[in-house]
């Protein structure tokens, strides 16, 4: 509610210079006998005239304001308005709106399939619609080794034809990149952002991927590259501008799920010359209060994309139904690099652990040494378009695990594999249907949980007890959405086994304001042992909506859980329509 | 010594008596031998008197001469298969039946001629074909040419009657020279059978490729030397597309030969039909030809389409065994012709503005002289006149305008070349730019904002030949434009130098217009709010194209040249609520006529504000060289005065493709520059936010993605965020729209991820709210923070 007047504070004066689709223009000097008209602030003016200036623009006269609408009209597509003038009246009657029957692309056979640009035909025919196609083409051809295109874009009133004259130049490979502002860095430090080698092919959007996280990283201020064609290679000039290296941020603030709350961020982004980092960030909420002391020393020796992480974390978490202090010291090996158009990111470490559980299941001032490790691999596509979640894949593998007598009371490994793919059935820009979908597998190696819940005891056969990050809670908007969020969740105990499969359905960019409805079907077998699963099969199917807004992916879902083979423990779930609604969350 | 004279002059007359008894007993002797022995007498002709190439045949000759009398004979003459063959002048004429009956005497009571009857016929075609190497006939003017036949005419009626006369030839081929088109004649002439039996009836039609003439005249030569006419019939004409129809009179009181011709004339070509109804009439003596033309025009081509009671004369000098005299003829025309350009519905706002009655015609006016000797006769090494002509329409004055036009045109022969030399004298005077304006916009024409509110004069004159180039060929038309309004001002003064080419092949325009004083307001436009398109745009093509002829060469061609230029440095000032004083422009540039610019349009200094930011434009200059894209290149220089830097941008490239170079005092880098052009701070005084604006500034300046008016916004406008993307080459920019708020939203709404609505508190202050995913990518949360950021 506190953000809603600074919103319209803000949006108010931008909407101000549009206005609503007009019957009537210029105090009625101007009436559109068939369809209406909206004009822009700047269109009033030339249009119908200004009281803001001299005497000049007062007025203007109405052979002039028939000629601007004439090309406003032309903007949209409206190519043979009638204009009858009665003295200081001037009636108007926009004509049949042109719509686009067919697009034709002359000089780039076998590149560019104009059959598979959508929602061109049956658009209006007008100057934006040229411009997308004339985008469509250049980014298609940039992105296939293409480094210099020229697309020109004209269209026919008589037949409603578009044609794109290409010339596609030649198929280039990288011949190499040089660098301008690196102040002193590695050149080799940037290796580890590289989406894009000399001698790949050339692909624009690989080359923005680069630029987009040596920019996420902290570490520039500025980064872009300029090219340079030549035959059949292209340079790559990387600007980059690196900025002090250390920065401090302070805030206070407040937002949906916390309030207030005050963080202090410190970074070093540039600790040595192949920009070692070290990140301190203090965060203070009435819900959680932390320090994390994070670093990435990039000093191996015989790698410059593999760096030493140590890190430090120590915080207090209070929700409704626990209340966990944690700490953990802990160092990684990691590596991130780009292999086959796929971007790998891989670490693992030992890492001391100290959680005392004040409320709720969970050990209490127990110290262990846990390995974490985790390796995430991401198809470029998928990374390039994240936001938009058309195509692409990746998959992740998570462990976790702690040895009995290595700091700890008893022996747990925990290991997760999740996979998602997204396939745009036709590959049509924009997509038509996108098909989604996910597996998830989870096990974690105790026999604890399953224990407890038939001997009432919350300690293994070791005597130790499992914390809570290595159970596996279900329900909810990111995997079974027929249920609540972590709704399954085996009596408060949470589970060791769990097989996830999840499906989406997505149609995109056919209805108004870019809502995308979609159908979901989601399946899962948890199990409570090791290793094992129950004969119980959870299943959801329902339908939703997502909204791309300029604020971000929101998104809204109707799904009815089921509940196949169930046993007494699965009665306790109810089998109901559960609704979500979720900002920024994806599939 | 007086005796001896006059024996001698006695002996010498009665030798010559002698001579004479012996001249005529000899001359007797032989015209009896020839009467009497007459195919002996013209074997003998032909073999001694006749040209070699003559030969005459005929199948059967009769000759009855009857003696009333020594004084008074009568004959009859018969020649039957008669046939004149000749080489030079080429002549075969076969003609069936020569009859002659005729009386003759002579001396007492007098000496005539009666001819009871004349028979000509010849059914087969007589062929003539001139003889081009005949030496030329001595020259005579057009009246001794028609005197000539008349007194012939003459001569025969006081020596000769005709009873009856019948002529008929039915197939005449005349050709003037071998290779020449044939010229066939079917004509017949008789006398006794018609209506007047003192009339000689000539009846004679013509044909050759591509026309045909017919004549009916009955002749009468009695009438000749009185009023009466004695020729009155009809000539038809028929061919090239022209139709007459004529009624000819022929007459001669005293000296004077009087024709009239009159009668409908119609030519048909196409969609043309033109129809005239013309009575020319002519009067001609030996020292003068006087010609009168009274038509009306319809269905002309042009705007003009009807001529009505249109007047002319022609008054043509004649000097005997001369075809043409030295003296000029004079001519005129007058008549009146329709305002064509104002048009039914033109008319009521015209006179609405003008507060008058504009009339259906004016009366236009041609006179001058012409030298048919130069024009039709022999030609010449040197220059002469040929017509000097001068055209006045008269005048229309108003309260709107004045109308005063007049033109001479001189045209000369130099051997077979002719110069056209015209000159004007026309004046326009426009009283009322806003009474105009008023008119032009009840046609629909536009007279566009800003112009439409200003008021003053337009003079244009047109005096010619220019004197002092001495070149009479060329003609300058002025103009003086006076236009003010309240804050607007126009002063121009343009000059059109028209040089018409002697062979009227082509016309220079050369248009030289300086600008002494023009200061007009331009459209009060937010700059944030958008660009509006201001021309249609030229990808979407609305009709199918023409496939273009074949270029042919024009058959007259304007080559226009146009200077235009500044009286002073910033004579044209642009006004605006952001520029302070105004935008200054100074212009020197001209068009040569294959379409090249050449020369410079500057910006003088002065200053943008907008939204609290100030930009001196110190320089701003676009040199057009023979650039036929219109891509020319610019170069100038802008400064904006931060706190603690004075940041130039120089510009440099081309107009559609602008470089900007970066510089700074004191001496900054250029990402540096960016930051504190955007905020005037270097980048490690930025928050991060800021400093990713500015990054994505710079990479949109390398990449040329931002033109002149994205670096004037840039410049001038506190531009909050910047994201570009270098794969579309798109980008978007946030402003600071009110106060201190400012709002980013993307150009493009699918990549629009995120919205985030910034607050500058203070320097390191910024209130941000914010929707974004999460760390985790679980959730994505609203947040409004607070934040401090200091990079160092």
């Amino acid at each position: 509610m506190r953000l809603r007047p600074i919103l319209l504070a803000s949006i108010l004066p931008l909407l101000a210079s549009c206005s609503s689709a007009k019957k009537s223009l210029c105090d009625n000097r101007i009436t559109f006998q068939e369809g209406e008209l909206a004009l822009t602030k700047n269109e009033q003016v030339l249009i119908c005239g200004s009281d803001k200036g001299l005497e000049g623009w007062r007025e203007v006269p109405l052979p002039q304001a028939e000629y601007q609408i004439k090309v406003k009209l032309a903007d949209q597509g409206y190519l043979h308005p009638r204009f009858e003038r009665n003295q200081e009246h001037l009636d108007v009657w926009r004509g049949p709106r042109e719509k686009i029957s067919k697009l034709t692309v002359n000089g780039a056979d076998g590149l560019l399939f104009p059959d598979k640009l959508r929602q061109l035909r049956g658009q209006p025919l007008e100057p934006a619609q040229l411009d997308r196609v004339k985008k469509w083409a250049d980014t298609e051809l940039r992105t296939d080794g293409y480094g210099c295109p020229t697309v020109d874009v004209r269209a026919q009133a008589w037949d409603q034809q578009v044609i794109a004259d290409v010339t596609p130049g030649a198929r280039m490979r990288v011949a190499g990149i040089d660098y301008k502002g690196l102040g002193g860095l590695d050149t080799e430090t940037l290796a580890r952002y590289q989406a894009i080698e000399p001698g790949d092919w050339h692909n624009a959007r690989e080359m923005q991927l680069t630029a987009s996280r040596m920019l996420s990283d902290g570490l520039f201020q500025t980064a872009y590259f300029t090219t340079n064609c030549r035959g059949d290679l292209i340079d790559y000039h990387l600007v980059a501008g690196i900025g002090k290296p250390r920065i401090f941020r302070f805030g206070v603030g407040a937002s949906t799920e916390e309030f207030p709350f005050t963080r202090i961020w410190f970074k070093n982004a540039r600790l040595d010359d192949r920009a070692s980092s070290f990140t301190v960030t203090a965060y203070a909420s009435p819900k959680a209060q932390n320090l994390d002391v994070s670093s990435e020393f990039y000093r191996v020796p015989w790698s410059r994309r593999t760096y030493f992480g140590p890190r430090f974390f120590v915080g207090r978490e209070k929700e409704r139904s626990y209340e966990v202090n944690r700490a953990r010291l802990g160092i990684d090996l990691g590596r991130n690099f780009d292999l086959s158009h796929m971007r790998f990111q891989g670490r693992i470490g030992p890492t001391l652990n100290y959680v005392d559980t004040v409320i709720g299941y969970g050990p209490r001032h127990q110290k262990y040494v846990s390995w974490d490790g985790s390796l995430m691999v991401m198809s470029h596509e998928y990374e390039i378009g994240m936001r938009d979640q058309f195509e692409g894949w990746t998959a992740s593998f998570d462990y976790r695990g702690q040895r009995k007598g290595a700091g700890s009371s008893i022996n747990v490994d925990r290991y997760e594999l999740t996979a998602k793919h997204l396939w745009n059935l036709g590959a049509y820009t924009p997509p038509l249907f996108v098909l989604a979908s996910r597996v998830q597998a989870i096990g974690v190696n105790t026999s604890q949980i399953a224990s407890a819940r038939e001997n009432g005891s919350w300690l293994d056969s070791n005597g130790g007890i499992v914390p809570v990050d290595y159970r596996v809670f279900f329900g909810g908007d990111q995997n079974l959405r027929g249920f609540s969020r972590q709704g399954l969740d085996n009596g408060g105990l949470g589970y060791t086994t769990a097989v996830y499969l999840g499906f989406e359905l997505r149609l995109v960019e056919e209805l108004p304001y870019h809502l995308e409805p979609f159908l979901l079907f989601d399946s899962a077998r948890l199990g409570d042992r090791r290793l094992t699963l129950d004969s119980a099969v959870f299943t959801s199917e329902g339908l939703g909506v997502r909204w791309a807004s300029p604020f971000g992916t929101l998104r809204g879902s109707a799904a009815r859980g089921h509940i196949f083979h169930g046993n007494k423990q699965t009665d306790r779930y109810a089998q109901e329509w559960v609704y979500f609604f979720s900002f920024g969350q994806e599939f | 010594m007086g005796m001896w004279v006059q024996r001698l002059v006695v002996r010498v007359m009665l030798s010559l008596l002698g001579l004479l008894l012996v001249f005529v007993v000899a001359a007797g002797a032989v015209i009896y031998w020839a009467a009497v022995h007459p195919a002996d007498a013209w074997r003998f002709a032909h073999n001694h008197l006749l040209p070699k190439d003559l030969n005459v045949e005929w199948r059967e000759i009769g000759w009855q001469p009857k003696k009333i009398s020594w004084r008074h004979w009568e004959m009859a003459w018969t020649v039957k298969g008669l046939r004149v063959e000749k080489g030079s002048p080429k002549v075969a004429a076969p003609i069936d039946e020569v009859s002659l009956v005729f009386s003759f005497r002579v001396f007492a009571p007098d000496t005539h001629i009666d001819f009871a009857n004349v028979v000509v016929h010849a059914d087969d075609s007589i062929v003539y074909e001139g003889d081009p190497n005949a030496p030329p006939s001595p020259e005579q003017s057009p009246f001794q040419q028609v005197d000539g036949l008349v007194h012939y005419l003459t001569l025969g009626n006081s020596y000769a009657s005709m009873k009856a006369l019948d002529v008929r030839i039915k197939d005449l081929i005349y050709k003037s020279t071998p290779a020449s088109a044939p010229l066939r004649l079917n004509v017949a002439i008789s006398k006794g059978d018609g209506d007047v039996k003192e009339a000689y009836v000539i009846t004679a039609s013509a044909a050759a490729p591509g026309w045909t003439a017919n004549v009916r005249a009955p002749l009468v030569p009695a009438r000749l030397g009185s009023a009466e006419p004695f020729l009155t019939g009809k000539a038809a004409f028929n061919g090239y597309g022209t139709k007459l129809d004529l009624s000819v009179t022929l007459a001669k009181p005293g000296d004077v030969l009087q024709a009239t011709f009159e009668g409908p004339v119609a030519y048909v070509s196409g969609q043309t039909k033109m129809h005239a109804l013309p009575k020319l009439t002519v009067k001609m003596s030996e020292s003068q030809a006087e010609l009168a033309l009274n038509t009306s025009l319809s269905g002309l081509p042009g705007p003009v389409v009807n001529l009505a009671n249109v007047e002319s004369r022609l008054s043509v000098p004649l000097q005997n065994n001369r075809m043409w005299a030295d003296q000029p003829s004079t001519f005129s025309l007058n008549g009146p012709v329709g305002l064509f350009f104002v048009s039914k519905n033109m008319r009521p706002p015209l006179e609405s503005s003008c507060a008058c009655r504009i009339p259906e015609t004016v009366q236009v006016r041609l006179s001058g002289q012409a030298w048919l000797n130069t024009w039709l006769g022999p030609t010449t090494t040197y220059k002469r006149p040929v017509v000097k002509a001068r055209l006045v329409i008269d005048s229309i004055r108003n309260r709107l305008f004045a109308v005063n036009l007049a033109a001479n045109v001189e045209i000369t022969k130099e051997k077979d070349a002719y110069a056209v030399l015209p000159t004007l004298d026309s004046d326009v005077h426009l009283y009322s730019f806003k009474g105009l304006r008023k008119f032009l916009d009840s046609q629909n024409i536009i007279v566009p904002a800003p112009l439409d509110k200003l008021e003053g004069t337009v003079d244009v004159e047109a005096r010619s030949p220019v004197p002092q180039e001495q070149n009479a060929r060329q003609t300058l038309v002025t103009s003086v434009t006076k236009l003010a309004s309240d804050h607007q001002k126009v002063n121009l003064n343009a000059d059109f130098r028209l040089k018409l080419d002697p062979s009227l092949k082509s016309l220079d325009v050369i248009v030289k217009l300086l600008i002494d004083d023009l200061q007009l307001e331009l459209p009060p436009l937010d700059p944030i709010a958008g660009m509006p398109k201001i021309a249609r745009d030229e990808r979407i093509q609305l009709r199918k194209p023409v496939p273009a002829p074949a270029k042919k060469e024009p058959a007259f061609k304007v080559n226009l040249w146009f200077e235009a230029k500044t009286a002073h440095a910033g004579a044209i000032r642009f006004l605006s609520q952001y520029a302070k004083p105004n935008v200054p422009l100074t212009v020197n540039a001209s068009r040569a006529a294959d379409g090249d610019m050449v020369g410079t349009v500057q910006l003088e200094p002065f200053e943008i504000r907008y939204l609290r930011r100030s930009v001196h434009v110190e320089q701003v200059r676009m040199v057009m060289e023979n650039n036929e894209t219109g891509n020319f290149p610019i170069d100038g220089r802008l400064r904006v005065d931060q706190t603690q830097y004075r940041i130039f941008i120089e510009i440099s490239g081309t107009m559609r493709s602008p470089s900007m170079r970066l510089t700074s005092e004191p001496y900054l880098p250029r990402s540096e520059i960016i930051s504190v052009l955007l905020y005037d701070r270097t980048s490690d005084q930025l928050v991060s936010g800021d400093a990713e604006t500015a990054g994505s500034m710079e990479a949109a300046m390398a990449d040329r993605a931002i033109g002149l008016f994205g670096l004037w916004a840039l410049a001038s406008t506190p531009i909050k965020s910047f994201s570009y993307n270098p794969v579309t080459k798109v980008y978007s920019a946030t402003v600071q729209v009110t106060g201190d708020v400012t709002a980013g939203i993307g150009t493009n709404w699918e990549e629009a991820a995120s919205l985030e609505l910034r607050k500058r508190v203070s320097k390191r202050w910024v209130l941000t709210a914010s929707w974004s995913p999460s760390e985790t990518n679980q959730s994505q949360v609203g947040k409004l923070v607070l934040q401090w950021e200091k990079r160092f």
